[in-house]
């Protein structure tokens, strides 16, 4: 993951801009005299309209990406591909399961010899 | 990226998702689906052909499926009576399905889906002496 240390620099800082726009809120007592006006701190501002935000785009992405991760190692299209050749229902398989009566009537069907084969091809 | 160690390309549930589809697609019709996912040395077609021969007697009716990760090559082989059921054109489609998936960096759903799509494609053979079963 690219992102990882951008992202995690990023989640670090916001628990630090939440706790410093707490304390200005905390610091405002009531034994401070006369109200102060309405408006808020710099900080406060700060912290109501870019940490939360910020904040819960990170909790969403967070989650977003424990929930999505996909297990094991992924193919990559144009990386080298190491792992051993694999067969699903390959050479020696029994799972072949064809009745007599299917190999009856497939048995009128085949009568081509082996090198007609068909298919397709394709690239990607 | 880490190395995929051998034998580890597919996890288990994605092994069992492609197990589960060539089921499907062999109950659906009456051939034999087999996926071989590897390398294709040298000429990836003769490769996969010679794949399909070393089936053995149901080569025939059996329709071969090698993916080759590393050289972006897929190979759909349909033997001499597979052929029948299921054209060239239908296995053109499976291959496209296939591929739009690989690019992408989906291997085992790419696999999926290219079955269901042979697996609905499939002609399935006449059945003859119904009267008397």
């Amino acid at each position: 993951m690219r992102n990882a240390p951008r992202v995690g620099a990023l989640a670090a800082s916001l628990p630090l801009s939440v706790v410093l726009a707490g304390t200005a809120l905390a610091s405002g007592s009531p034994d401070d005299g006369p109200p102060r006006s309405n408006g808020l701190t710099t900080v406060e501002t700060l912290g109501l309209l870019i940490g939360i935000p910020v904040l819960i785009i990170v909790v969403i992405w967070l989650l977003v990406y424990a929930t999505n991760r996909p297990s094991g190692e992924r193919y990559r299209p144009g990386l080298s591909w190491w792992a051993a050749p694999e067969w699903f229902n390959g050479p020696g398989s029994v799972e072949s399961e064809s009745t007599d009566e299917q190999q009856e009537t497939t048995a009128e069907l085949a009568a081509a010899p082996i090198e007609e084969v068909g298919g397709a091809r394709a690239r990607w | 990226m880490a190395l995929v160690p051998a034998g580890e390309a597919f996890t288990p549930r994605q092994r069992e998702s492609i197990d589960r589809a060539v089921r499907q697609a062999m109950q659906q019709t009456d051939l034999r689906f087999s996926v071989y996912v590897g390398a294709l040395e040298g000429d990836a077609r003769v490769r996969a052909e010679a794949l399909l021969a070393g089936l053995g007697d149901d080569a025939s009716r059996t329709v071969l499926i090698a993916v080759d990760p590393a050289a972006r090559a897929l190979e759909i082989v349909t033997g001499a009576l597979a052929k029948r059921l299921l054209d060239d054109y239908a296995c053109g489609l499976g291959a496209l399905a296939m591929t739009t998936q690989f690019a992408a960096g989906d291997l085992a759903g790419g696999i999926v889906s290219g079955l269901r799509t042979l697996g609905e494609h499939a002609r399935s053979p006449r059945i003859l002496h119904v009267e008397q079963g």
